[in-house]
């Protein structure tokens, strides 16, 4: 039930160059298959967690500090796996 | 109501400056070159088409994520994973929901085609990344604008449309038109054109002038800002570009074009008659022209002859050589107008940025075109080509006063050369029984300056001069004409320019054959005085100049001509030099700062 509750946390970007373009591709592929929304907020300006234009826009430096705010089935999971993945210091190449 | 609306379709008005070649003004919309050449249809969908033309945004947008796959298994295979992944963020582009959503509201909503919807906001994306001051993330506007390029083919498909095929009124911008582009202009449809590079004597300026339609070239980087579609104005009188223009300045502008073309109409009485100073100084102003229909436009305007014909545009934009018939055609059309009146025909000037599709064989990448093998360099290297012309040049001068000029003459060797070229040619057409004039006069440009610091030993050889500011100034200062990069250091008032000038001016008076300025510099009002003063009688001008020139030599006297040129002669500064002759314009010319000034 309280995956249809907005949940919220914050993170710390780890990886080097900041939120570039293989960054941002990494979050979207994560993003991938889940219904829901996810929303990253960095400074004032907010970036559907979806939409490569969006997270490149965000412009994120390294080390900064990002909230991140889901909302749908699954909530909990997605935000598991975004935190993880921006909390590295370098993109997995798979 | 139009402009608001315009105002929030296309983002604030923007205006940028450039060099004005080309007078007038120009208000149209946007057709954008070098985007694959791909006119983005500007129009507006209907109510009910609106649902198809997503379905073929949705297509397109699955044609290109396709072709993305494909290229990312290649890459894959060839190159490893690490540059796969650009790829698979380039398919995370085309695939990205705000991405759809967007183009789909203004096709929805403002009913815009998807063409025209996908640039708008692919280039908002790209112009946003541009400005997020991260050079890395600014750098990868590259990427949206090649993702908008492969959306583009893919919407467009059969429908891409070409210059040449134009339908309407548009204004054309592009990085760079070369000359042979710019002669394919039609100018019943092509309203006036901007480039992001080019100088004010490069041939694509001088061929705008030739289009009579109002031209900026050297504008620098602007093409990113712009779809394709928006409004454009064009004041080719002050250099002038300005984007998507407010109410206001569309009306102001407006005015500007009706005044312009009024004041035009009324100018053209003063080509009429030959021109003469207040003492009585008869005066010859001749027209250049670059295509024998020009010919026409030059006797309207009260042109006394033609006294420089740019042969080589004959050759421009054809993909196959030209016949002696093609010349000789060419030449007659011109002489119907000017039956009784002298014309200069100049031989082929190929080469640098004049290269016919049908001879790039001969060149090469050449890094340094200006100081290479062009103009009569070409022609005594391919002594087929040149005497296919002479043939039609002598051939044609039974039936006026033609006569013949080489360019870029830097020898007398080379000179010499040329003349033993056009003899063989009178034998062969004596030997083959076909009429011709042997006697026509024999000049040369003078554009070196090697030829102009000769020109005592030329005027012993030559029938007549014709001096070629252009290529002078660009081979005295060693600045590239085209180039904008230098274009500070070509200077039609540095004095060591004037110096070459003058010293042509006088071995011509002392060998007494004639002698006229061809170049630019004899079109612009600020050198009239000056020339008179030193000596020159006979001018060159494009066929636009004609009426202004001798309005203006009809207002001053040899004496008053010779005072200024003297002051000019004291100054070493080139910049001295212009805004001195500026001033004595204005002086000259009262009524025209009154015009201007309102």
């Amino acid at each position: 039930m309280s995956d249809s509750q907005p949940i919220q946390r914050t993170v710390r970007l780890k990886i080097v160059q900041g939120l570039h373009i293989r960054a941002c591709s990494g979050v979207v592929a994560i993003m991938d298959g889940f219904e829901g929304r996810v929303q990253i907020h960095y400074g004032n300006k907010s970036a559907d967690a979806s939409s490569m234009f969006d997270l490149m826009l965000l412009a994120a430096l390294p080390n900064s500090e990002l909230s991140l705010e889901a909302e749908g089935e699954g909530s909990e999971l997605i935000l598991d796996q975004i935190e993880d993945f921006l909390s590295h210091p370098s993109v997995p190449q798979d | 109501m139009c402009s608001k609306l315009l105002s929030t379709e296309w983002g604030p008005m923007q205006i940028r400056s450039g060099i004005a070649v080309s007078p007038g003004v120009a208000i149209g919309p946007a057709f954008m070159l070098g985007v694959e050449d791909f006119r983005i249809p500007d129009d507006t969908v209907s109510v009910d088409a609106v649902e198809s033309e997503i379905i073929r945004l949705r297509c397109a947008l699955e044609n290109v994520a396709s072709e993305i796959s494909a290229n990312e298994a290649l890459a894959s295979k060839h190159l490893g994973k690490e540059y796969a992944a650009i790829f698979a963020a380039h398919q995370q582009f085309v695939r990205d929901p705000k991405l759809l959503e967007k183009i789909e509201s203004l096709i929805q909503n403002q009913h815009q085609t998807p063409e025209h919807a996908a640039s708008q906001v692919l280039r908002k994306y790209a112009k946003e990344l541009q400005n997020l001051g991260d050079k890395y993330l600014a750098e990868r506007a590259v990427d949206i604008f090649d993702l908008e390029r492969s959306l583009l083919r893919h919407l467009l498909g059969e429908q891409r449309e070409e210059l040449s095929h134009l339908k309407a009124p548009v204004i054309v911008l592009a990085h760079n038109l070369t000359p042979s582009e710019t002669a394919g202009l039609n100018p019943k449809f092509v309203q006036g054109f901007v480039t992001e590079v080019g100088g004010s004597t490069s041939h694509t300026a001088i061929l705008a002038g030739a289009l009579e339609i109002p031209a900026i070239v050297g504008v620098g980087d602007f093409l990113t800002d712009i779809s394709g579609g928006e409004m454009i104005i064009i004041d080719g009188n002050e250099g002038r570009l300005i984007i998507a223009p407010d109410e206001e300045t569309q009306q102001k502008y407006q005015l500007v074009q009706q005044r312009f073309r009024s004041e035009h109409q009324a100018r053209q009485k003063y080509g009429l008659g030959r021109a003469q100073t207040l003492d009585n100084v008869d005066i010859e102003v001749c027209g250049n022209i670059e295509f024998p229909e020009e010919a026409k436009s030059c006797k309207k305007r009260g042109a006394d002859g033609i006294g420089l014909y740019r042969t080589e545009f004959l050759y421009l934009g054809a993909l196959k050589e030209r016949t002696e018939e093609d010349h000789y055609e060419a030449y007659l059309e011109v002489l119907k107008r000017f039956p009784d009146e002298p014309v200069t025909i100049r031989t082929l000037d190929v080469g640098a940025d004049k290269i016919p599709d049908a001879m790039m064989h001969v060149y090469g990448d050449k890094s340094n075109p200006e100081l290479g093998l062009r103009s009569i360099r070409v022609s005594l290297e391919y002594t087929d080509l040149f005497k296919t012309q002479l043939r039609a040049i002598l051939r044609a001068a039974v039936h006026g006063r033609i006569r013949v000029m080489f360019p870029l003459i830097s020898s007398l060797s080379e000179f010499r050369q040329a003349k033993m070229v056009l003899r063989d040619v009178c034998e062969d057409l004596e030997d083959q029984n076909i009429e011709f004039n042997p006697d026509i006069p024999v000049g040369m440009m003078v554009e070196v300056p090697s030829a102009a610091l000769m020109a005592e030993e030329f005027a012993r050889e030559v029938d007549f001069f014709s001096i070629g500011t252009n290529d002078l100034i660009q081979y005295t200062l060693a600045a590239d004409r085209s180039d904008p990069a230098v274009s500070k250091y070509y200077n039609a008032s540095d004095p060591s320019v004037l110096f070459l000038v003058r010293r042509v001016l006088r071995a011509a008076q002392a060998a007494d054959i004639p002698v006229s300025v061809c170049g630019q510099m004899s079109s612009d009002p600020k050198f009239l005085p000056l020339l008179l003063g030193m000596g020159l009688r006979q001018f060159s001008v494009t066929p636009q100049a004609v009426a202004p020139i001798k309005q203006l030599i009809r207002k001053v006297s040899i004496e008053e001509c010779k005072e200024l040129a003297k002051r000019v002669y004291e100054l070493d500064l080139a910049r001295d030099i212009e805004n001195f002759l500026r001033a004595e314009l204005k002086r000259f010319l009262p009524e025209e700062n009154e015009n201007r000034r309102n």
